[in-house]
């Protein structure tokens, strides 16, 4: 028997009524959308532009069905020859030819509608469906059938006599029409369910999309999701905000501080950010944003806790020299045993969902407690999007369903490099995301500082002190409050005190002169105005 | 002239085959199936027969063991087929000669040429 399921969710009946049998297509995540598998002894039009994906949709369910007990007959008018068919389908994965014709028969209709019309086409499929004791019935090329029909009407009769007799047989069939934007086919309306696969240009990207217009029987995720091609076959990347619509699991309520071993910030954050937190960490090009993340995973390992880089722009071998030139002397060693994991993403086009499946897969490939996870950063999920007004939802998405797998996420973005003011470039994230911390240049007296500062903490006390932070070869130091300053989250500070920026800190941390000068002796020699006040946006506070 | 009887369900593979042959001198008869085949060698004795395996009604492997069943049908049978036939197929049901789908013109001219040139 094929691959069948009594579906206990999709369709569980409430009245007593027994579930409807699903034909479990194992089409990666189609049986996702479907809640189950296509609803067996039901008719599905399956349509599409040339060059969509319909035959290798098609045939993929059918060498599925085949290879786990069912029988199919693929039925073609007027579509490529079988010979080309199959050569090109060779290149497939799922392609077994052992089970062609015995389990897997390829027929041509066309003569039959040719002389006999749609009667002798139903006449053909019904003699043959039940000589091989077809379970899945593929009509390839109802566009030809529909030529032979003398009204809309005629045609919808012919789709109601094939269904019929389908559904004694028990056969599910899949009708593969050509399709193009705009068309209405009015036997869409006798069909149980329909598949439309597009393929259109986003810029110079082609996207290809599965879009469930409608499914009867049971629930199912209609709407668009993206689909790739591969010599796998066809995989459909649900859109992530419904895939995790209602997150399954609930996150662990014994939270812990995950530390960045950093002492001042880490005290600033009241012992490191809260388990199961995500946190935004904001800053342009080269503030040390990839180096902060490095060091939160390097922490994390030092204390046992796994560490995942899921990351865009650098390779493992660069991140690991990074690392090491920046006092980061063991983490070559937990990656090497495996505490730390880095997956690089090539610079590909890729697909927001399937990035984010990827993700999530490999979380869960891991099995581990208290995952500390590093995302560097989210435009490259950005860029991978090819409908922008779904980033909000998707981030939202794929936060929670971290948050419920109790990893502390911890996502790099950039903001512009010059540029006065502070603007999230995902406004959105600002109320998905519970911490976010900015990491900036400041320009004061000629001088570049790295500065860094908690713009929020939710569900924790913090300080919201501007710090400067530097970055050397023994490791990355966060120093006192940056408090001689004013308007330093413009980038373009003001003195208001007689001490140069954060010199009372430099002195108790033996922090190095700022980018581009030879050292703080020199600098310390300059004449100071006199200190007049603190900042109000660098005095130290605390909220909660 | 020489019969040749061209058995195969997909249409424009059976009509190139036979605009192919007719060029070459030859007289075609299409079938659409076993069935059809069947029938119109009650009537014809052709000089050699092209057979396709997946067929509706009656498929191409059921088509040659009837034909074999009558001891008066001597003429050579070469199968073609999209899939690789299993391999004591050809030597069980006796067939002259196989041409894998898409095959090409020459393959094919060299085959019927070959297989007729007996006869």
């Amino acid at each position: 028997m094929a691959n069948t399921a009594d579906n206990d969710e999709g369709t569980q009946a409430h009245d007593g009524r027994s579930p409807a049998k699903r034909l479990v297509t194992n089409v990666p995540r189609l049986d996702f959308i479907t809640k189950g598998g296509l609803i067996q002894g039901s008719s599905y039009a399956i349509i599409g532009p040339p060059g969509s994906g319909k035959t290798v949709f098609a045939n993929q369910i059918a060498f599925e069905h085949v290879r786990t007990g069912g029988k199919a007959l693929y039925v073609t008018l007027l579509t490529e020859s079988h010979g080309r068919m199959l050569e090109n389908l060779s290149q497939m994965t799922f392609f077994d030819p052992s089970v062609i014709p015995e389990k897997l028969q390829y027929i041509s209709a066309y003569r039959d509608l040719e002389k006999e019309g749609l009667k002798g086409l139903l006449e053909l499929v019904r003699k043959n469906a039940q000589q091989h004791g077809a379970t899945l019935l593929i009509i390839d090329g109802m566009d030809a059938a529909k030529e032979f029909a003398r009204s809309d009407l005629s045609f919808k009769r012919f789709l109601q006599d094939l269904q019929t007799f389908c559904n004694i047989l028990g056969c599910t069939s899949l009708l593969l029409a050509p399709h193009h934007q705009g068309e209405i086919h009015p036997e869409n309306t006798a069909v149980d369910g329909i598949f439309e696969l597009s393929l259109w240009l986003h810029g110079p990207r082609a996207v290809r999309e599965l879009i469930a217009i409608k499914f009867r029987g049971g629930p199912s995720l209609l709407g668009r999701h993206e689909v790739e091609i591969s010599d796998q076959g066809m995989v459909i990347h649900p859109r992530t905000e419904v895939q995790f619509a209602h997150p399954a699991a609930q996150g662990r309520e014994d939270r812990i501080r995950m530390p960045f071993g950093i002492p001042r910030l880490d005290d600033a954050m009241k012992g490191g950010l809260l388990s199961g937190s995500t946190t935004l960490l904001l800053g342009a090009p080269g503030t040390g944003k990839t180096l902060l993340g490095l060091r939160f995973l390097l922490e994390g390992a030092r204390a046992g806790q796994p560490g995942f880089y899921f990351g865009f722009y650098e390779t493992p071998p660069r991140l690991i020299e990074k690392a090491l030139g920046t006092g980061m002397k063991d983490f070559k060693k937990y990656v090497d045993e495996g505490l730390i994991e880095i997956q690089w993403q090539p610079p590909l086009e890729h697909n927001m969902d399937s990035l984010a499946e990827r993700l999530l897969e490999r979380i869960e490939e891991r099995k581990v407690d208290r995952l500390r996870l590093f995302i560097d950063g989210v435009s490259g999920f950005r860029s991978a999007a090819v409908y922008p007004d779904r980033l909000g939802r998707f981030f939202s998405a794929l936060t929670h369903q971290l948050r419920m797998m109790d990893v502390t996420t911890l996502y790099s973005d950039e903001t512009p490099l010059f540029s006065p003011g502070v603007d999230m470039p995902q406004p959105e994230a600002a109320s998905t995301v519970e911490n976010v911390i900015l990491v900036r240049y400041v320009e004061l007296r000629s001088q570049l500082y790295r500065l860094l500062s908690i713009m929020k903490m939710r569900e924790s006390a913090y300080d919201s002190s501007i710090r400067e932070f530097s970055i050397s070869s023994d490791g990355i130091t966060v120093a006192d409050t940056f408090e001689s300053a004013e308007s330093i989250l413009t980038g373009h500070a003001r003195m208001t005190s007689g001490s140069r920026p954060a010199a009372r800190a430099d002195a108790r941390a033996g922090i190095k002169a700022p980018l581009g000068t030879k050292g703080a002796k020199s600098r310390s020699t300059k004449k100071q105005p006199a200190k007049k006040r603190a900042p109000a946006s660098a005095s130290r506070r605390s909220r909660t | 002239m020489k019969t040749v009887l061209v058995v195969d369900d997909e249409l424009d593979i059976a009509e190139a085959v036979q605009a192919i042959l007719e060029e070459e001198q030859f007289r075609v008869i299409l079938c659409g199936n076993g069935k059809e085949a069947l029938e119109k060698l009650a009537e014809e004795k052709p000089a050699l027969a092209i057979i396709d395996v997946m067929m509706p009604v009656m498929n191409g492997y059921e088509t040659i063991d009837a034909i074999r069943e009558d001891p008066g049908h001597v003429f050579p049978i070469l199968v073609m087929s999209a899939i690789q036939p299993p391999k004591d197929k050809a030597t069980q049901q006796g067939w002259a000669g196989f041409l894998k789908k898409p095959f090409s013109l020459e393959s094919l001219l060299e085959s019927v040429t070959r297989l007729t040139s007996a006869s």
